[in-house]
């Protein structure tokens, strides 16, 4: 069982980091995040073994809701997104990605949490209500809320917008 | 945006560039089975009215006045001293140093509500310290790079550990504390600071009142229906309003040039967790809470209360402002 555990934990560890610190825009409260999301699968390894990816996830959302309602939390300064290196993109590319990170924050935090599960953790929309907690029709206002945000926020490029349409 | 594929390029890269982590795996095991199971719950309950938690970690961050604020890289805190007050807290027992690496307070914890505040300061990377508690890592977090701040003004800064497991400590029981950069690193020049701080009266802290210069707050800030600026030389220390929300979330801003502690609801409901009050200091503070939290839903009227008790005998002044993003401040 420990083995297993363990095997879990190593394979998922790097997307589950990085799922966590989308959530939280915040490496440090990211590594928090992970370390008690894995606490509390551990806790329950012997009744979630079948299921894991989707308790792993329902987990962390389910942590992350609980600390944002309990925390007041402080202006943050703008500049806090820490420059990218080595991520073998361009110069412009990097600073559209950072853009768009910076739009993605701008959400409301379920449509946030909606656009993570759904984009970056790939969750179906079943999935990603289960992780949330909600029905499939509150994932996909969430999303579709998200998406229009997005293509209309008017601090990121659009160019080009008449010739692409969102997939 | 355009396509999906830069959304998720976007996600894709921002997260990509992950610092190191400790082994999650055994810490997760280590923490079922090191017999830390009891939660003490009546403690818990007894003791987070106010703070972030049990134990709350706080990474504090003064500025100076009229300073620009500088990239994470350049601010580094100018101090790492603890003030003997704070948020209604007094500062029971502390250390410092600039390299940790053991054991570094031991005390007995106290019947009254308490607050383990720790600050660091470093000169380029951003110092990482690690918390543990009789051994076992309570948490960790950034310095600088969690920094809080609006330009030009003196702002006092909190972040760090927002942990849901609340940590089972019992009065009178002897806990010891270690502090250490994360991951066994070192900072050339890094300090760092730790503290217990123990709730004492409002009256005691309002004899002692606030170290610190009263920072104005920006009129041009708190304006329009939903705003006020409160005084305490005023009788009057509540603000209602009604607002209609068009979004889920309600908003609110403050500012404070003192610190001391605010009640916000909402159609008569509480709106911040299971707190009754906050306990804020000296800083710009943005809450933003879900509709739900107080049942109530996008195109709803709702009448929001703020309730004001500063902990100093000082003049003091509260900006609080509340909108939607619909209607942010400033658009009206």
């Amino acid at each position: 069982m420990q083995q297993d555990f363990e095997s879990f934990v190593a394979a998922r560890t790097p997307r589950l980091h990085r799922t966590a610190f989308l959530l939280t825009n915040d490496w440090a409260l990211a590594e928090d995040l992970l370390q008690v999301t894995i606490t509390k699968v551990w806790q329950r390894w012997n009744h979630i073994e079948n299921d894991a990816d989707g308790y792993v996830y329902r987990t962390m959302v389910n942590t992350y809701n609980t600390w944002w309602r309990r925390k007041w939390r402080g202006e943050i300064s703008t500049e806090a997104l820490p420059e990218p290196k080595g991520t073998g993109t361009s110069e412009p590319d990097a600073a559209k990605s950072l853009d768009l990170w910076a739009a993605v924050n701008r959400l409301p935090r379920r449509q946030r949490i909606a656009i993570v599960l759904r984009y970056f953790v790939d969750l179906s929309e079943r999935q990603t209500a289960d992780a949330m907690g909600c029905s499939v029709g509150t994932v996909k206002s969430a999303t579709n809320k998200a998406l229009v945000k997005l293509r209309v926020d008017p601090n990121l490029s659009h160019e080009d917008a008449a010739h692409r349409s969102m997939s | 945006m355009n396509t999906l594929t830069e959304l998720k390029d976007a996600l894709d890269d921002v997260s990509r560039q992950r610092p190191p982590l400790p082994n999650v795996a055994a810490i997760a095991q280590e923490r079922r089975g090191g017999g830390r199971q009891v939660r003490v719950l009546a403690l818990v309950v007894s003791t987070v009215v106010g703070v972030a938690g049990l134990l709350g970690v706080v990474v504090m961050l003064e500025l100076s006045p009229g300073k620009e604020p500088a990239s994470p890289i350049d601010s580094a805190p100018p101090t790492t001293e603890l003030p003997t007050y704070q948020h209604g807290y007094k500062l029971m027992k502390s250390a410092s140093g600039t390299d940790p690496s053991g054991e570094v307070l031991t005390f007995v914890v106290p019947q009254e509500p308490m607050l383990l505040a720790r600050t660091c300061a470093g000169p380029a990377i951003a110092p990482r310290q690690e918390t543990l508690i009789d051994r076992e890592i309570f948490g960790s977090g950034t310095c600088d790079t969690t920094a809080k701040y609006d330009a030009g003004l003196v702002g006092l800064s909190f972040a760090g550990l927002q942990s849901s497991e609340y940590w089972p400590l019992t009065p009178g029981e002897s806990v010891t504390v270690t502090q250490q950069w994360a991951n066994g690193q070192s900072y050339e020049g890094s300090r760092w600071a730790i503290g217990i701080y123990v709730k004492v009266p409002v009256s005691e802290y309002e004899f002692q009142g606030s170290p610190e210069e009263i920072a104005a707050v920006p009129a041009d800030r708190f304006t329009g229906a939903c705003a006020t600026i409160l005084q305490s030389s005023s009788s009057n220390r509540t603000f209602s309003c009604q607002l209609t929300l068009r979004a889920d979330q309600l908003q609110w801003f403050t500012w404070s040039s003192a610190p001391g502690k605010l009640r916000i609801t909402a159609n008569g409901q509480e709106t911040v967790g299971p707190r009754t009050w906050w306990d804020y200091g000296r800083a710009p503070e943005h809450v933003e809470v879900d509709l739900r939290d107080f049942d109530a839903k996008p195109g709803d009227a709702v009448t929001v209360t703020a309730e004001w008790t500063p902990y100093t005998n000082d003049e003091s002044e509260l900006g609080i402002v509340f909108y939607d993003e619909t209607n942010p401040p400033g658009s009206r």
